[in-house]
């Protein structure tokens, strides 16, 4: 093959192709009578049969039309976010995409926003009513009753429907470190392995809070979160009434672009071209997105 | 990155191949729980804000993204009690379970009947859930079909309605295609399930039954009841569990004495939590209907219409409770994989009828198995941890009762004289599991044992019994009653059932004697099954099989011949072998290459020249054991790969047969090429994914059985 004309300069006093004794240090080298074959292995078999897969049993069968049921009305529920991946990535040749790293990964998954959207298809067409709309965020809100007290504190807002965004969500956290906080989970159990003897006081002072917050009127409420939403400077805080819900994901999707253009003010800005082109580089919480973390 | 130093150590092994086969598997899931995940193991536990960073997801996507994650309890968090910082962890295990699903379901399919199937398949979709909303939630997907059922165009359109509809609309639209195609096959071992589902059908599903089909489920521990222990990951339980018990000794824990009282302090909590854990378990166990047999009975006596049964049943016990959370029990699902597992073993190696006494078997121990395997953090009940020392065992009568009617115990055995049996040996008593063989390292290790269980001489002289009535003449019974009907329990006569004991204790008789020792004969009519030395076989024949398709028959014998041996000289293989030393040592080199053997070179002085080493070839079976499973899951990730391409490659009709006004009538609604090409899709596919699950049986049978 053509592998022997190219190592012909180092091999050419190399004898046939068989018929070497055992290099010394191989396993059975002290034994005169053992050949070995020293030259490199063809890179690719000539005859290469892979063994063919035997058909399915019923069993397999079976399983597998569940899989794939089991697949379809999972991706059908409102709870499901789907793969949005890269504009880019799907012209690629290639589907599979290298990963060697996170950042790769990252890429794979475009946003799907006002800035990426193709202005031949986003008109809205009849065929459009038929196809799902792409969720980003899954529907956690009203969908279902969830079980809070098996969710850690911090998600409880999300679950809400009250995630205001930015690092801390809805979860306000109470008192500084040194009040030695115990969460509520585990005080309405009755044997509690770890409430047996301490901070008695520390437990009720959470639950406390965390019944007010239950037992707030709907004024009350409307009244905090829209203090937190201004709090976190974000525009898709509201608790919102459920017709808003698609405005609500468009702005959830580019919420980072937009908040970066607010910052910027627009896309140019020639009084602050000089002076203020270094100090916004990464943003606060809100501007990481996609965008910026690619490293 | 600032929480590396506290990297989980997994119970299992969690090899880069494994992460990307988890990784893969993910892709059942949405997008961004598929990240998040992927993240977590890649990187360890973290919080929110390292998500975000690793996801490059904004907060507000992390969190939604962690709340799903938790809910199918494929994370576990732990909550620092001081800062109320929140760290989530993956549980690989659970991940891994999601190529499982359909498995699962099916196997729940055939034991449990199609009720159970779909209860299954809705806690798989919600996640952890409270009982009431459960049963509301299959009452409305698997009720009977409205007017319009497989998702006509013109409802969910109408953006402006309430959430909470359209998501009972996304259900009808999934109800039609789970039901129909199940009704045809469902009985597949016994015919139970059928009646069950088109009654299903025919009429709105009574919430009573949906409860008894629950408490069914959860009494056999298939569905287990959900504590907040649960969500953090065992370590870190008993790390918490640990600290909270070093407060009680402010001393500090010096010397021996207090380190003993520290650690039953320990054991005795963590069995609380155990304790905690199973009680609705043991409430609906107690309950006599859930004896196994009673329900049989019951299914039996009218096709599955247990309204008159069901007035003070566990169902009621568990409507009292409505908000208790209920989750799928993984480890008994797998339990329950490894007795099909173990079935077409013994079917392969003995035969159908024989198996099919051995799924009885296996279906009566199955109740005292909780899980396959243990480990020091796993958190038994008392009940559990009693079984786990000393073994389970039942009796021939429990057996006889788990049999599935449509057996005939008459056939697939041998027809010997009486003197050409020895009774006494035939019917011998082991006490004592067998040691584990193979591994030369194990097999030195305790020989007290092995003369404790060889010295046993004593036999089962009910056998000889048995027999003695069969002499008596109820010979002539065989032929009428070879195939047991339907409800002939406590309708014929004693005779009959005694002579179908016999037969069934015959099949027993013949696993006990196999090479394999599927079943141990472990007292007077007492029967057992030693998982752990049976799954060891299993491995073995799984690694001889590979071996043999990828070296030869030659190959083969020199690998049996190191696993016996343990390590040999290059000069005494080839005598044993009884092959020329130049072939064994080029199967040798080949086998080495691809990670079967390993070798080991001993010098026999300083220099260390090749001819005064000496060369000991050695079968490392652990080592083996890895290497397979990574090339496993490297194997399983490129087949979910390729199918990522063949939907590439098909995307314009897949998004076609994703329509909404499509989706569960293709062949109506598709023209006739395109169908013909999702047609052909869905064949990939399907041979894609038997690939991965074949697989996963690899995988199973190496790991996790």
């Amino acid at each position: 093959m053509s592998g022997r004309g190219g190592r012909g300069g180092r091999g050419g006093g190399r004898g046939g192709s068989r018929g070497k004794p055992a290099p010394p240090g191989m396993p059975g080298g002290d034994d005169p009578s053992l050949i070995v074959n020293d030259q490199p292995q063809e890179t690719y078999p000539k005859f290469y049969k892979p063994p063919v897969a035997p058909h399915l049993t019923p069993l397999e069968e079976r399983a597998i039309s569940c899989f794939v049921k089991f697949r379809r009305a999972y991706h059908n529920n409102p709870l499901y976010t789907h793969r949005h991946i890269n504009g880019e990535f799907l012209s690629a040749k290639d589907p599979v995409l290298p990963r060697h790293g996170q950042s790769q990964v990252n890429e794979r998954y475009g946003v799907k926003n006002r800035a990426t959207i193709d202005p031949f298809f986003s008109v809205p067409m009849y065929s459009h009513r038929f196809v799902d709309e792409t969720r980003t965020l899954p529907k956690l809100r009203n969908t279902r009753p969830w079980v809070k007290d098996l969710f850690p504190e911090e998600l409880w807002a999300t679950l809400d429907g009250r995630d205001t965004g930015g690092p801390k969500g809805g979860f306000q956290t109470r008192g500084t470190a040194s009040r030695g906080t115990k969460r509520r989970l585990h005080d309405d159990d009755e044997d509690d392995p770890y409430g047996d003897g301490d901070g008695d006081e520390d437990i009720f002072g959470w639950g406390r809070s965390q019944k007010r917050r239950e037992n707030e009127t709907e004024e009350e409420r409307k009244a905090r979160i829209e203090g937190a939403g201004k709090d976190a400077d974000n525009e898709d805080g509201d608790a919102g009434d459920p017709d808003d819900e698609d405005e609500e994901e468009m702005e959830a999707e580019d919420d980072d672009y937009d908040s970066a253009e607010d910052e910027d003010g627009g896309d140019y800005n020639a009084e602050a071209y000089f002076d203020n082109g270094d100090d916004d580089d990464f943003g606060d919480d809100d501007g990481v997105g996609e965008s910026a973390m690619d490293f | 990155m600032s929480s590396m130093d506290n990297f989980p150590q997994y119970a299992s092994p969690c090899s880069l191949a494994y992460a990307l086969a988890l990784e893969s598997t993910l892709r059942l899931q949405s997008g961004t729980l598929q990240r998040i995940v992927a993240t977590l193991l890649a990187r360890g536990r973290s919080n929110v804000r390292d998500l975000a960073l690793h996801t490059s997801l904004n907060p507000k996507q992390v969190r939604h993204g962690l709340a799903l994650v938790i809910q199918h309890n494929l994370v576990f968090y732990q909550t620092d009690h001081e800062t109320a910082a929140t760290t989530y962890e993956a549980n690989p295990q659970a991940s891994y379970h999601l190529v499982r699903i359909g498995k699962i379901l099916d196997v729940i399919d055939r034991k449990y009947g199609i009720m159970a199937r779909n209860l299954v398949n809705d806690l798989l979709m919600l996640g952890h859930v409270e009982i009431a909303e459960l049963v509301r939630y299959h009452r409305l997907k698997h009720g009977p079909p409205k007017v319009k059922i497989n998702g006509e165009q013109n409802h969910n359109h109408d953006h402006d309605h309430d959430p909470d509809d359209d998501f009972d609309n996304d259900n009808d639209l999934e109800n039609g295609d789970l039901d129909d195609s199940f009704n045809d096959d469902t009985h597949y071992v016994n015919g139970n399930g059928t009646a069950h589902g088109t009654a299903d059908d025919a009429m709105p599903i009574q919430a009573n039954e949906v409860y008894d089909t629950l408490a069914q489920l959860i009494a056999a521990g298939v569905v287990e009841s959900v504590s907040v222990t649960m969500f953090q990951s065992p370590q870190d339980l008993k790390a918490s569990v640990e600290q909270e018990c070093m407060k009680e000794f402010p001393n500090g824990i010096r010397g021996a004495k207090v380190m003993t009282e520290f650690d039953t302090m320990v054991k005795s909590q963590i069995k609380a939590i155990g304790v905690e854990r199973a009680t609705m378990k043991r409430k609906l166990q107690e309950n006599a209907l859930y004896e196994p047999s009673n329900i049989k009975r019951r299914k039996l006596a009218n096709g599955g219409m247990s309204n008159g049964f069901a007035g003070d049943s566990g169902g009621s016990i568990l409507r009292d409770e409505p908000n208790m959370v209920v989750r799928l029990n993984l480890d008994k699902c797998l339990v329950e994989l490894r007795n099909q597992k173990l079935t077409e073993h013994a079917e392969d190696f003995v035969g159908e009828t024989t198996a099919q006494v051995f799924a009885g078997l296996l279906a009566s121990l199955c109740k005292k198995v909780y899980r396959c395997q243990h480990d020091q953090y796993t958190i038994m009940t008392e009940e559990e941890e009693e079984t786990y020392f000393t073994g389970v065992r039942v009796t021939s009568e429990e057996i006889f009762d788990h049999l599935s009617p449509g057996v005939d115990v008459s056939t697939g055995i041998g027809a010997a004289s009486e003197e050409d049996i020895d009774i006494r040996f035939a019917e011998k008593i082991r006490k004592y599991p067998p040691q584990i063989q193979g591994s030369h390292i194990q097999g030195t290790l305790d020989e007290g044992d092995e003369i404790l269980g060889s010295d046993d001489e004593d036999y089962d002289r009910s056998g000889e019994h048995l027999k003695g009535t069969h002499v008596n003449g109820h010979r002539g019974s065989i032929a009428q009653n070879g195939t047991k009907m339907g409800g002939d329990y406590s309708g014929e006569s004693q005779s009959s059932r005694a002579e179908q004991m016999r037969h069934m204790r015959q099949h027993l008789l013949i696993l006990t004697e196999t090479k394999q020792q599927f079943v141990r004969h472990c007292g007077q009519n007492e029967w057992t099954v030693d998982f752990g030395p049976l799954i060891q076989q299993l491995r073995y024949v799984e690694l001889d099989t590979m071996i043999e398709d990828n070296f030869g028959r030659q190959g083969l014998r020199l690998t049996r011949i190191l696993r016996e041996k343990g390590k040999l000289d290059d000069k005494t293989l080839p005598a044993m072998a009884l092959m020329r030393k130049p072939d064994v040592h080029v199967k040798m080199a080949e086998m080495e290459m691809a990670g079967f053997l390993e070798v080991q070179e001993v010098p026999r002085d300083n220099n260390r020249a090749a001819n005064r080493t000496m060369f000991f070839w050695f079968f490392d079976e652990a080592r083996t054991i890895k290497r397979v499973l990574d090339n496993a899951y490297k194997s399983m990730v490129r087949c979910l790969e390729r199918l990522e391409v063949e939907r590439y490659n098909k995307r314009a009709i897949l998004s076609l047969a994703d329509r909404r006004d499509v989706q569960g009538k293709e062949e109506e609604m598709l023209r006739g090429d395109v169908y013909n090409e999702y047609l052909e899709f869905i064949e990939i596919e399907k041979k894609l994914l038997s690939q991965v699950s074949r697989l996963d049986d690899l995988v199973s049978v190496f790991q996790d059985f």
